[in-house]
């Protein structure tokens, strides 16, 4: 045993190789690379004692979620050791959802923690002479949430001192994640989001001069780095802020990723290699051109996600190639040992499953047609799928309609991007319910709840579930968000595109107008002047043309109107036609 | 070498600053977790440090007295001054042990005294500190000294293998280091060593070194010059700064806990050491480990000390002294510690188990403040040059501190 050394068991490997747009976790730590530098450099910092807390920062699809959950959260918990990371219902480790109220957030995951932990139980000795440590955290639990968010509110070191009790009287130092921070600037900008704000940063003023051992990680985009440090700068002593910026990956480091599940040298712990498991490889040069085009494809939102997708899509594609070449007894035994599963042999030594072999080439990739578009062509597929899967079974083979259908919860989804000063497009926030008249208002076919709960789905995580605390009415109002920034520039893209089409066929619609008109009139008085049928009908014709040509446009325009209306009233940023209203801010 | 294979390895994180939280955790137990007063602790540091200081003292005074001949060595007869220190060492155990007052912090305080730390078997503790808290933790004392004769010249090793240095080759680091930047060894003849020194305590104690070790220590140094003044070692840095590509940084002179000397007015200060010693990221591997031989290193005071200094990235630690030590004693551990860090591949916690036992009683002097796995690849058939290991019953152990 060394100092290192971990207790020794067998893993298994993750499902996936590639995880699209979900986040690695702490079961993807084997398929994570490419950090290895950066973790060195964050944990040795945020080891130095003074240090309470690390603004974590990069550019959307620079990988900050995963960085922490597979990188940095298993190399202090487990490598250094040492730390110990708050948790979650699921005992895993809590990332605080910052929304527009970070400290409310943050309060309500702290009181849910001690409220598991210390509800019910009572002094451990029979000594009533002496003092309880514990007794400040027990008060906590015996409250309800309400009234202690309602303390938080009054006052924020209450928060403070009890995350110090907490930080104190828990073995290891305390680690808390604030995740997307940036949400707090983003959500409300003008002046309605003010309060929480400065609430936020008085709250880390606080915290940042504690004399206790903890630390917390604020996670957010790094266009926002700058607010940040001019907020904290007035009231939190800021050497005990240290900050690390997540730099986009290098050529090297991207390739390091697409060739980590093709890797043929076991790890220490594993039964079996990564190429074992997952059964593919790269045509020679494939992953440095993968590389290449995703440098040189501009992609704004960082390359990581267009990775995933890409290298997913590939897997996928061709993993089914290969599965449907097979004779049907063996796919019938590949299906029926699953790729992630490992039997067992009677020595008790592990067998693994027949696991089909494929190398993937360069063709297969340039017939995925470019880089650019992967993110919505990953959203296309997978809001097809939910639709097939949630669609009434009279109309699973009504492809148009399953289209128009797609097109619909585009624009339901539409309502969750939220347009930045500096051009960008992030997720907003917005309530369930008003996600669910949204997609009454656009004649969704599938039940909003259904389809709310699929693309939240871990395996599409298209959304995502984040409740919002109000800390002056002390309610959680369930909201949803985008699963990743990204989905906001793909569906901004789509929205422009789609709105230029239209434009398009507007265009179109009216010069066929100015053009049948004139003939219709032509066609009606020389039917009528020479009681010839066949021109009647040619008018008749025209005239229903034309009117099947307009009465979409029209409704268009209705539908935009009254979005409008509702807009004004509303009193926000609006767009100009019939895509649904951006930026709805969650009404607290 | 010493056997290093099954040892349970015990971490203690030192965290907060009043009272102080000490975690015990070891990969075959539970956690342990309570608070002492820093106060307690800091009390019985400095009566400990004040009676290896005495240790030392005397043992310059006898061998100043009288000077051995090779035919009637004289072992140093400091018997009685081990039996204080082991006394003091109690007290500082004890320390260690005594919780802040409460129901659960004397609970747990008790369990890991009484039963914890007891229970487990061939334990090598891995004192990790947060806060700037000098404390010498090799020096505690597990047992009863009392036990112990005192008789001055009852000094054998075996004797005093309660010290928890001895007992449970313990390191001491601030910081927690990843152990992935100690896991990329340099091949030794690669390593790169600076040297910096006091050259006229270097002159004067390196007379009273036998050829032998002059001659073996000499490659070591061979590829870059010394450096002899403070301004020579900040020029040297700025010229490095962007590939600073040292794995060892040897220090030998004059110091105190907040400073060194190379001659009298020039000194580094420890304000100086932020700059001097930052690394920038990416870090090159591996961490360079720092060797800093004068009075006092390990010692610090309330601003600070070499602990945090060597302890950011890029670095792993050092080794210093908890008293001031005779120069040629010094220097002598110092050529033993290199030469066999560098060709026999060992590991630096190894290598100072091997040292505390060749240079018994004084090497209680040193302390481990740096990450124990740290070490070299010996590419020349990993044996050590010749080297006689010293007999301090016969050889000078110099009339000078450094």
């Amino acid at each position: 045993m060394t100092l290192t050394a971990a207790i020794e068991r067998t893993e298994t490997w993750p499902q996936d190789p590639y995880k699209g747009l979900t986040y690695y976790g702490v079961g993807d730590v084997p398929l994570f690379a490419g950090r290895d530098d950066d973790i060195t450099v964050v944990s040795s910092t945020i080891g130095l004692s003074n240090v309470r807390i690390l603004l974590l920062h990069g550019m959307t699809g620079c990988g900050k979620s995963s960085f922490l959950r597979a990188g940095l959260i298993p190399t202090l918990e487990t490598e250094i050791a040492g730390y110990k990371f708050l948790r979650d219902e699921n005992k895993v480790p809590a990332f605080v959802p910052s929304t527009g109220n970070p400290t409310a957030s943050l309060a309500r995951v702290v009181y849910q923690f001690i409220a598991r932990e210390y509800a019910g139980i009572g002094r451990q000795s029979g000594d009533s002479e002496k003092i309880d440590h514990e007794q400040f955290l027990r008060e906590i639990a015996s409250k309800n949430e309400s009234d202690f968010l309602g303390s938080v509110e009054e006052d924020t070191r209450v928060l403070v001192r009890t995350i110090e009790q907490l930080a104190s009287y828990r073995p290891r130092t305390l680690v808390l994640v604030i995740d997307q921070a940036e949400e707090v600037i983003t959500l409300k900008p003008g002046p309605e989001g003010e309060d929480a704000r400065i609430q936020f940063f008085d709250f880390l003023g606080d915290l940042s001069r504690s004399p206790q051992d903890f630390k917390l990680i604020i996670a957010f985009r790094t266009e926002y780095h700058g607010q940040f440090y001019a907020q904290l700068r007035y009231g939190a002593d800021v050497s005990r802020i240290a900050d690390y910026f997540l730099a986009d990956f290098t050529r090297e480091q991207i390739i390091e990723a697409i060739v980590r599940p093709t890797l043929r040298e076991r790890k220490p712990g594993y039964s079996e290699s990564p190429y074992d498991h997952y059964g593919f490889e790269y045509g020679e040069d494939l992953p440095g051109q993968i590389a290449d085009a995703l440098l040189s494809s501009g992609v704004s939102e960082g390359v990581l996600p267009a990775l995933q997708i890409v290298c997913r899509r590939l897997y996928e594609g061709e993993k089914a190639k290969a599965t449907g070449a097979l004779r049907p007894n063996e796919r019938l035994e590949m299906e029926t040992a699953g790729p992630s599963t490992t039997s067992f042999d009677h020595e008790g030594g592990s067998i693994s499953p027949p696991v089909v072999k494929f190398k993937i080439e360069a063709r297969a990739f340039t017939g995925l047609g470019g880089v650019a578009g992967q993110v919505d062509s990953y959203l296309q597929g997978e809001l097809e799928a939910a639709v097939r899967q949630l669609s009434p079974p009279w109309s699973i083979r009504k492809p148009k309609s399953n289209m128009k259908e797609i097109v619909r919860w585009r624009k339901v989804l539409g309502r969750l991007v939220k347009p930045q000063p500096n051009g960008t497009f992030t997720s907003d926030v917005v309530p369930v319910d008003e996600l669910e008249g949204e997609a009454d208002r656009q004649g969704c076919v599938i039940p909003p709840k259904d389809m709310f709960g699929d693309l939240a789905d871990d395996k599409r995580r298209i959304l995502r579930p984040r409740p919002v605390t109000n800390l002056k009415t002390r309610n959680v109002i369930p909201c949803y968000s985008l699963g990743h920034d990204v989905l906001a520039s793909a569906l901004q893209a789509w929205y422009e595109k789609d709105k230029l089409e239209r434009k398009t066929v507007r265009s179109l619609r009216w010069a066929y107008g100015l053009f049948a008109v004139p003939w219709m009139v032509v066609w009606f008085i020389q039917g009528h002047n020479l009681r010839h049928k066949g021109y009647l009908v040619g008018a008749g014709i025209s005239l229903m043309l034309l009117l099947l040509t307009f009465v979409p446009s029209v409704r268009a325009g209705m539908v935009q109107s009254a979005l409008a209306d509702r807009d004004t009233i509303r009193k926000s940023a609006a767009h100009d036609d019939g895509r649904p209203r951006q930026a709805a801010s969650v009404k607290e | 070498m010493t056997n290093s294979t099954e040892r349970t390895h015990v971490t203690l994180d030192v965290t907060e600053k009043e009272p102080l939280k000490l975690d015990w955790r070891s990969p075959v137990s539970d956690e342990s977790s309570y608070h002492i007063p820093l106060q307690g602790l800091r009390d019985a540091s400095a009566k400990a440090r004040a009676c290896l200081e005495n240790l030392i003292t005397k043992a310059m005074a006898d061998r100043a007295a009288q000077q051995p001949q090779p035919q009637h060595p004289q072992p140093l007869r400091v018997g009685l001054q081990l039996k204080e220190l082991a006394e003091a060492g109690r007290e500082l155990r004890d320390a260690i042990f005594r919780s802040v007052p409460g129901i659960q912090d004397e609970q747990e305080a008790y369990r890991t005294e009484s039963e914890w730390l007891p229970n487990l078997n061939n334990v090598e503790i891995h004192v990790r500190v947060l806060p700037a808290v000098f404390v010498p933790w090799g020096l505690a004392y597990d047992a009863d000294p009392s036990e112990l004769s005192g008789d001055p010249d009852d000094i054998a090793m075996s004797k005093f293998s309660e010290f928890w240095c001895v007992k449970y080759h313990l390191s001491t680091l601030y910081n927690r280091i990843l152990a992935s930047s100690v896991s990329r060894p340099t091949p030794t003849s690669d390593v790169k060593i600076v040297s910096l020194r006091h050259r006229d305590a270097w002159t004067k104690a390196f007379k009273d070194v036998p050829d032998e070790e002059k001659e073996a220590v000499k490659p070591l140094f061979q590829k870059s010059p010394p450096i002899c003044s403070a301004e020579e070692f900040k020029d040297f840095w700025i010229r490095n700064k962007k590939r600073f590509e040292t794995d060892l940084l040897y220090f030998f002179g004059h110091a105190s806990g907040a400073a060194l000397e190379f001659k009298k007015g020039d000194t580094l200060k420890l304000a100086e050491f932020p700059d001097m010693f930052r690394r920038r990221p990416p870090t090159q591997y591996p961490a360079c480990l720092v060797f800093l031989n004068g009075c006092h290193t390990a010692v610090g005071d309330d601003n600070g000390g070499f602990m945090e200094a060597t302890a950011v990235l890029g670095y792993c630690g050092f080794i210093g002294t908890e008293a001031k030590v005779p120069d040629v004693f010094a220097l002598r551990f110092a050529n033993a510690f290199l030469a066999r860090l560098l060709y026999s591949g060992a590991k630096v916690g190894v290598v100072m188990d091997d040292l505390r036992r060749d240079f018994w009683p004084l090497s209680l002097a040193y302390n481990l403040s740096c990450h124990p796995e740290f070490r070299f690849v010996a590419t020349d058939g990993g044996s050590a040059p010749a080297m006689k290991i010293p007999d301090f019953s016969r050889d000078p152990i110099g009339s000078e501190r450094v």
